[in-house]
């Protein structure tokens, strides 16, 4: 889950080179994908290593104070 | 009592034909020289039926559920040392069998022992070895710890960059479009018993194919060895010295045709299979009781912290999904793929009955590369993994 200004995402930690658990690497300032070496910056844009696509975003909605996530992306992967 | 024994034996022959088989079977000729290197094939027989014997040990108690599947492992672990040490043979004798093979291929390849008339004895090594890989795939999917969880999430999701028909192809085999449930169904049906079913069959192919065309050997065997030497008497065309079956007395090619000197099968060449043979089983017990199979925490999809490791025969295929960068990632598919369709073709491109490696560099060369190849992809990612 990233928040910057009064912009919310929720990313998917599934790798889209092959599906491996992506995490945030706190050194590199990136989200680190453990198999192959895939870098996501952190608006979620691969911009390092074999992965093709950006991480996927699912679809969610905050009402108040409570965030609601859908088990859905907001784009076709 | 002796006379009793041979007369429950004369009973047994007349009605099974068991002497005429075992002579059959043990008295037939093969190349003198050389002859530690033909021990590969029967080594690769036996890790197979060490295999087989271990496996349906293991059916006995695993549980081919996410739910069960560790735990029944994990049970194995905990509180049954015999059947931890059959696990562990199970997955040595497995890692040792991928490594015997790959050495009785390149042995094959480089003594050109798949030319004519042994092309199908090739082909049918080629399916055997596809079958025994497939085996290996899917045998790493059952413990359903981390290890096994994250391999099948990869493994499964490379035929994904398939063009046009990709993610049917995953969706097929992980039963899903994520890795769950019937994947593992899917994997240990297609481990414990379609391969089996179509391996053991090919390993009977494989072995009467073997027994019509005998074992070829090597070059320094046969006539065409001493064309090209000055000096050297040429032994007599086989057209004029016996030849003993299974090689052909009316030969094609008589320079390959048949073996200058032979030997009998049993003792000379079952002693030495016998040896190396008994070498590998006494270090696949070794490394099961030392090492034994590792099981590690329960599958975690979910995980953020856990760095998945694939099994070292993995390792050319990974280095390869990391090299290759993104807009060419079917590569990854196409390189083993279009490797395989080489090896299943090589007999019919490579046509030239001349089997001295040092003759044939057009095949040799490309062949030294290719295994270059898939050793330093090794390297490299072992290298990466563990910072060697």
């Amino acid at each position: 889950m990233v928040k910057s200004g009064g912009n919310t995402r929720i990313f998917s930690n599934v790798c889209t080179h092959m599906q491996c658990p992506v995490r945030w690497d706190g050194a590199l300032h990136q989200f680190l994908c453990p198999c192959h070496g895939g870098l996501y910056d952190i608006n979620g844009t691969n911009v390092g290593g074999p992965p093709p696509k950006p991480l996927p975003q699912y679809v969610h909605r905050i009402d108040g104070t409570t965030l609601f996530v859908q088990n859905r992306f907001t784009e076709e992967i | 009592m002796v006379r009793r024994l041979g007369a429950a034996y004369d009973w047994f022959d007349e009605r099974t034909a068991i002497r005429s088989l075992l002579r059959k079977g043990l008295y037939e000729a093969v190349p003198v020289r050389g002859a530690w290197f033909y021990t590969l094939g029967s080594a690769t027989l036996v890790l197979i039926l060490l295999q087989l014997i271990t496996g349906i040990f293991l059916t006995l108690l695993y549980v081919p559920s996410v739910t069960e599947a560790w735990a029944s492992l994990n049970y194995l672990k905990e509180h049954d040392a015999f059947g931890s040490i059959v696990r562990g043979i199970h997955l040595w004798s497995a890692y040792i069998l991928l490594f015997v093979i790959g050495l009785h291929m390149i042995r094959t390849f480089f003594s050109g022992s798949y030319k004519r008339p042994r092309e199908l004895n090739w082909v049918t090594g080629v399916g055997l070895f596809i079958l025994v890989l497939v085996m290996a795939i899917t045998g790493a999917f059952l413990p359903w710890d981390q290890a096994a969880y994250w391999t099948a999430v990869v493994v499964t999701n490379v035929p994904a960059y398939t063009p046009f028909i990709g993610s049917f192809i995953r969706a097929l085999w992980r039963g899903a479009d994520t890795v769950g449930p019937i994947t593992l169904s899917r994997s240990f049906g297609i481990h414990v018993w379609l391969i089996p079913a179509i391996l053991f069959p090919l390993i009977g192919a494989h072995l009467a194919l073997l027994r019509k065309h005998g074992e070829f050997g090597s070059y320094v065997n046969y006539r065409g060895a001493y064309r090209s030497r000055e000096g050297v008497d040429v032994p007599p065309a086989p057209a004029q010295r016996p030849i003993e079956p299974p090689y052909p007395a009316a030969p094609s090619d008589e320079q390959w045709a048949a073996p200058l000197q032979t030997e009998d099968f049993y003792p000379h060449q079952t002693f030495k299979d016998g040896i190396v043979s008994a070498a590998l089983v006494v270090v696949v017990f070794i490394l099961a009781v030392a090492i034994g199979a590792p099981l590690e925490a329960i599958a975690d999809p979910a995980t953020t912290s856990y760095t998945p490791v694939p099994e070292w025969f993995f390792l050319p295929l990974d280095e390869l999904l990391v090299l290759v960068p993104q807009q060419l990632i079917p590569l990854v598919l196409v390189l083993p793929t279009g490797g395989v369709l080489l090896l299943l073709a090589l007999p019919f491109i490579d046509r030239d009955p001349e089997r001295n490696p040092f003759e044939r560099p057009a095949v040799m060369v490309p062949g030294a590369f290719a295994v270059l190849f898939v050793v330093i992809l090794t390297l490299l990612g072992s290298g990466r993994l563990f910072n060697l």
